[in-house]
């Protein structure tokens, strides 16, 4: 799947929501010309947490984790129902169709 | 006194476990579980809530780790499998910390525990190096079965989750406690604090409730009973309570010197 978006813009499902014709409405003379702040970007689908979500290709978990405003919180995260300890967010890249499970503790008996 | 309750190795100044589900809010939860003087907590695992504002308050403000132990449980798994993945994102959550609650249910109407599937986890979580407290049946073979294989708790039930029915089977309880090297917590079922005194009386090493204190009328009240029936409980069991007997032919009071009675001769016993 691939998007047209400005540069360093974090994809997101309700943005594509926002602007679902944004690929047809731009010429590609328009392209062109605009490809200085206009970067190609492939998207890939994740599952996270059983809900389909879009990141951009090549991402890292702590890139997807700071799109989620979960940066920084006590949680953990299983990829592909694999455990990935918190040391190898950085260099753990996200591929298409990768499912993730991102949990956290919450009040329980 | 110095009667702490020792957990694979850990000595933990209370003997009630308290759960943290089921209050009214974080607030709540938190006055609860200091008025219960517990040192260990259950918490859930569960899927973060994506989109959720980071900054709403969460149960580690409210009952911080670095002030109990948590115990973070596998409620609501009904395979050994979910249970097993539950508690490895849990020690990763937890930054390693291995000591776990398992459970494994069998029937989401009754929340009674299915042995099989528990003794299946039980047996890879230990391989795995967790330290597991496990909620079971009163059976006391399936008991014998999870300390054989490395469990550091076990914990039957005393009557099936959130029913308050109290001690169901000391008999069976009884039974679990003579033969077990291992704590013996008694988990769910607890509805009142005679109930979680007649646990400790019986010789249990802990009690563990959330239902019973989360859904009291008061709940900060409740957990302050239930601080002090699980002591009292513990300490009429220290102590040794007389033998149960029919009627008594040994009063109280002295039998002599009653007014009115002869000089010399002692009065029969009223």
């Amino acid at each position: 799947m691939q998007e047209w978006r400005a540069a360093g813009c974090g994809p997101t499902a309700s943005r594509q929501r926002a602007d679902p014709g944004l690929r047809d409405t731009i010429s590609s003379s328009e392209k062109a010309r605009l490809s200085v702040t206009l970067v190609r970007t492939t998207l890939i689908q994740l599952s996270i947490n059983g809900e389909s979500r879009s990141i951009a290709a090549g991402a890292n978990l702590t890139r997807l984790l700071d799109e989620l405003s979960l940066a920084g919180k006590r949680l953990a995260v299983e990829k592909n129902g694999e455990i990935v300890p918190r040391s190898l967010y950085p260099e753990t890249l996200l591929a298409e169709g990768d499912k993730l499970e991102i949990v956290v503790a919450v009040g329980g008996g | 006194m110095s009667d702490e309750l020792h957990i694979a190795g850990h000595p933990y100044r209370s003997r009630l476990l308290i759960g943290t589900g089921k209050y009214k809010d974080f607030d709540e939860t938190r006055r609860a579980v200091e008025a219960s003087g517990a040192r260990i907590v259950t918490v859930a695992i569960r899927r973060t809530n994506i989109g959720q504002d980071p900054r709403q308050p969460s149960l580690l403000d409210a009952v911080p780790p670095s002030k109990y132990t948590y115990l973070p449980n596998t409620a609501g798994c009904y395979s050994a499998e979910d249970a097993v993945r539950t508690l490895r994102l849990a020690r990763e959550l937890l930054d390693g910390h291995d000591l776990v609650k398992l459970e494994v249910l069998g029937d989401p109407h009754t929340l009674f525990p299915n042995v099989i599937e528990t003794l299946s986890a039980a047996r890879t979580l230990v391989k795995e190096g967790f330290k597991v407290m496990v909620y079971t049946s009163d059976d006391p073979i399936i008991a014998r079965q999870l300390e054989d294989m490395g469990c550091v708790a076990v914990m039957p039930l005393a009557s099936l989750i959130g029913s308050g029915m109290g001690i169901l089977n000391p008999w069976n309880l009884q039974l679990i406690i003579e033969a077990a090297k291992i704590p013996v917590i008694v988990d769910a079922g607890v509805g009142t604090a005679s109930d979680a005194a007649i646990a400790m009386e019986l010789g249990c090493h802990g009690v563990l409730m959330n239902t019973a204190v989360a859904a009291a009328r008061d709940p900060i009240l409740m957990a302050g009973a239930m601080k002090k029936a699980v002591e009292a409980g513990r300490e009429a069991f220290l102590a040794g309570r007389m033998p149960k007997k029919l009627y008594s032919a040994s009063p109280s009071s002295p039998a002599g010197g009653m007014i009115g009675g002869t000089a010399t001769a002692p009065s029969k016993a009223a």
